[in-house]
C-alpha cells in the first residue's frame, strides 16, 4: 500500500470522528457522548486495570475456542472432503448445525451444562466448527490429482506427500477459515459473556446497558474492536500474504 | 530389460453395465538403453498404458516384468507428464530436490542438470514466474536427476510453439548422449518420433493394440540433421499411411 492510500484512509477516519463530535455537541444528549468522553473513559478504565482485566478474559476465550474450532473443524472437513461415505453420512448434521442460530446453541449449552467457563468455550466453538468444516471440505475436495500422480510415479514418501503436496494445497483454505473464524468468534464471544459470564467485554457491555451508559458501551466496544483490528493487520494479513507468496 | 504384457484393460463407466475395453493384446519388449516411441491417434489409451507401466494403475490383466531382477517397486522411474506438474509453492531447485531421497548429497548432480537445461540462473524462481518452455525443461531435469532406470515421457512437448519444441528435443538428445537411458516416449507426432526414437510402435484406435513397429535407422549425430531425419520420416510416413488406412 502506498502513502497516498494511507493518507486517504486516515483522513476518512478523522472525518468520521469530526462528524460524530459535531453531532454530539449539537444534540447535547447523554445518549450520544462526544469522542473525547469515550477516550477519557477508556483511559480511566485502563489506569484502574479494569479494561485489561475484561479484555484479556475475552481474548483468552476467543483464542481457546478458535483453536478448538479450527482443529476439530479441519479434521472433520478433510475427512468429509476425502471420503464420500463420511461426507454423505455427516452432511445432514452439518446442514443442521450450520442453521442453528448461535443464540440457541449458547442458551441450550448454558441450560444443559451450567454457567461454566468450559460451557462458554464449547458453545462458541460449536458455532464456528460447521463453517470451518465447509471450507476445509472444499479444500480437500479440490486436491489436485496430477500432483498425486507425480508423487506416486516418483515414489515419494508419505511424509513428503503430506508436507510438500497435501498441506500446501490446504493452507489457503485454512487461512480463509481462520480469518472468517476470528471475525465470527469474537462477535459470538460477547453474546456468551453477556448471557452467563461474570467478566469479559460482553459482561461489561451488559452492565453498561443496564445503566443506560452509552459512553461505557462505546469505550469497551471500541477498545475491543481496536485489538481485533490490530490482530487482523499485524498477524493474519501478513500471514496470509506469506502463504500466498508463490502465486507470483 | 522390460517385458510389458497387457492382455486386457477396461474401465467400467458409471451407469453402464458392460466394461469398456481400452487396451488389448499389448506386448512390448524393451531393451536396456533403448528409446521407443509409441505413436497412435489421440484418445487411444496411450496414457493409460503408461500408467500401467509405471505402476500407477495396477488394475489390469497381464504383467509387467523387469528382466534384470528389479521389481516394480525398486525400479527408479522418471516421469515427464504432458503438463510439467511442478509444485507451484516450491522454487525450481526445491522442485527438483524433492524427488531425491538425499538431496544434500546430490547437489552437484542437481547443479549439472540445471546447467544442462539452462536453468542455473533461475533456481530460486517459482514455476509461475517461468515460461512454459522453462517449466518443461525443469520437468526434464527432475526426471533425470533420479538417474532413472526407465524414463516415461507422455507427450512432453505437446502444445509448444515449434522452435521451443525443437529446442527441447535437441536438449533431450543431448542429455541422452551423456546419460544413456531407457525411454518410452508417447507422441502423436510421427516426425518427433522419427527424430528421437530407436524404434517406433504404432497403436491402433481404441481398444489399442500394437499394429506395427519399425526401427529408425539414424545415428545420434544424424538425428540433428534435418535432411537425414526427413528422409527417414518420409519412409515412416508411408508405413503410417498404410497402417491407418
Amino acid at each position: 500500500m502506498n502513502f497516498t492510500v494511507y493518507i486517504r484512509q486516515f483522513s476518512s477516519i478523522i472525518l468520521l470522528l469530526l462528524v460524530w463530535h459535531i453531532t454530539a455537541i449539537l444534540w447535547q444528549n447523554s445518549m450520544l457522548p462526544p469522542p473525547s468522553s469515550v477516550v477519557q473513559l477508556i483511559w480511566q478504565e485502563m489506569l484502574s486495570g479494569q479494561l485489561w482485566f475484561h479484555l484479556s478474559a475475552t481474548l483468552l476465550r476467543v483464542l481457546i475456542s478458535f483453536i478448538i474450532a479450527m482443529l476439530i473443524g479441519s479434521i472433520i472437513g478433510i475427512l468429509m472432503g476425502r471420503s464420500k461415505i463420511t461426507d454423505q453420512f455427516l452432511d445432514p448434521w452439518l446442514i443442521v448445525f450450520l442453521n442453528i442460530p448461535a443464540l440457541v446453541v449458547i442458551i441450550l449449552a448454558y441450560v444443559w451444562f451450567g454457567l461454566a467457563e468450559l460451557t462458554a468455550i464449547f458453545a462458541i466453538a460449536i458455532n464456528k466448527i460447521p463453517n470451518v468444516i465447509v471450507t476445509m471440505r472444499e479444500g480437500a475436495r479440490t486436491l489436485n490429482e496430477d500432483y498425486d500422480q507425480m508423487a506416486h510415479s516418483f515414489n515419494l514418501s508419505k511424509r513428503k506427500i503430506l508436507i510438500y503436496i497435501t498441506l500446501p494445497q490446504l493452507l489457503p483454505f485454512f487461512a480463509v477459515a481462520a480469518r472468517s473464524g476470528i471475525a465470527l468468534i469474537w462477535k459470538i464471544v460477547l453474546v456468551v459473556e453477556l448471557l452467563g459470564r461474570s467478566n469479559g467485554v460482553g459482561f461489561q457491555l451488559h452492565l453498561y446497558f443496564q445503566l443506560f451508559d452509552v459512553t461505557g458501551i462505546m469505550a469497551y466496544s471500541f477498545s475491543f474492536i481496536l485489538i481485533m483490528l490490530t490482530i487482523e493487520y499485524t498477524l493474519l494479513q501478513p500471514l496470509e500474504r506469506k502463504i500466498n507468496r508463490w502465486r507470483g | 530389460m522390460l517385458d510389458i504384457q497387457v492382455r486386457n484393460k477396461s474401465f467400467t463407466q458409471s451407469g453402464s453395465e458392460t466394461p469398456l475395453s481400452v487396451l488389448t493384446d499389448i506386448r512390448i519388449q524393451l531393451n536396456e538403453g533403448e528409446f521407443i516411441a509409441l505413436v497412435g491417434p489421440s484418445g487411444c489409451g496411450k496414457s493409460t498404458l503408461l500408467q500401467i507401466i509405471s505402476g500407477l494403475d495396477r488394475d489390469f490383466e497381464g504383467k509387467i516384468s523387469w528382466k534384470n531382477g528389479t521389481s516394480q517397486h525398486s525400479a527408479r522411474l522418471g516421469y515427464v507428464f504432458q503438463n510439467p506438474r511442478l509444485l507451484p509453492w516450491l522454487n525450481l531447485y526445491d522442485n527438483i530436490a524433492l524427488v531425491l531421497d538425499n538431496p544434500l548429497a546430490k547437489q552437484a548432480q542437481i547443479d549439472s542438470l540445471l546447467a544442462a537445461t539452462g536453468l542455473s540462473a533461475f533456481t530460486t524462481y517459482h514455476p509461475a514466474q517461468l515460461s512454459i518452455g522453462m517449466q518443461r525443461r525443469a520437468a526434464l531435469a527432475r526426471a533425470f536427476v533420479i538417474e532413472p532406470s526407465l524414463l516415461i515421457m507422455d507427450e512432453p512437448f505437446v502444445s509448444l510453439d515449434r522452435p521451443t519444441a525443437a529446442q527441447l528435443r535437441e536438449l533431450l538428445l543431448e542429455i541422452l548422449t551423456v546419460k544413456r537411458t531407457t525411454v518410452i516416449f508417447v507422441t502423436h507426432d510421427l516426425h518427433e518420433a522419427t527424430q528421437l526414437a530407436d524404434r517406433i510402435l504404432f497403436l491402433s484406435t481404441s481398444p489399442a493394440k500394437v499394429i506395427g513397429e519399425t526401427p529408425v535407422d539414424l545415428t545420434r549425430d544424424q538425428r540433428r540433421e534435418e535432411t537425414a531425419v526427413n528422409r527417414q520420416y518420409a519412409e515412416k510416413k508411408a508405413l503410417f499411411k498404410h497402417l491407418y488406412r
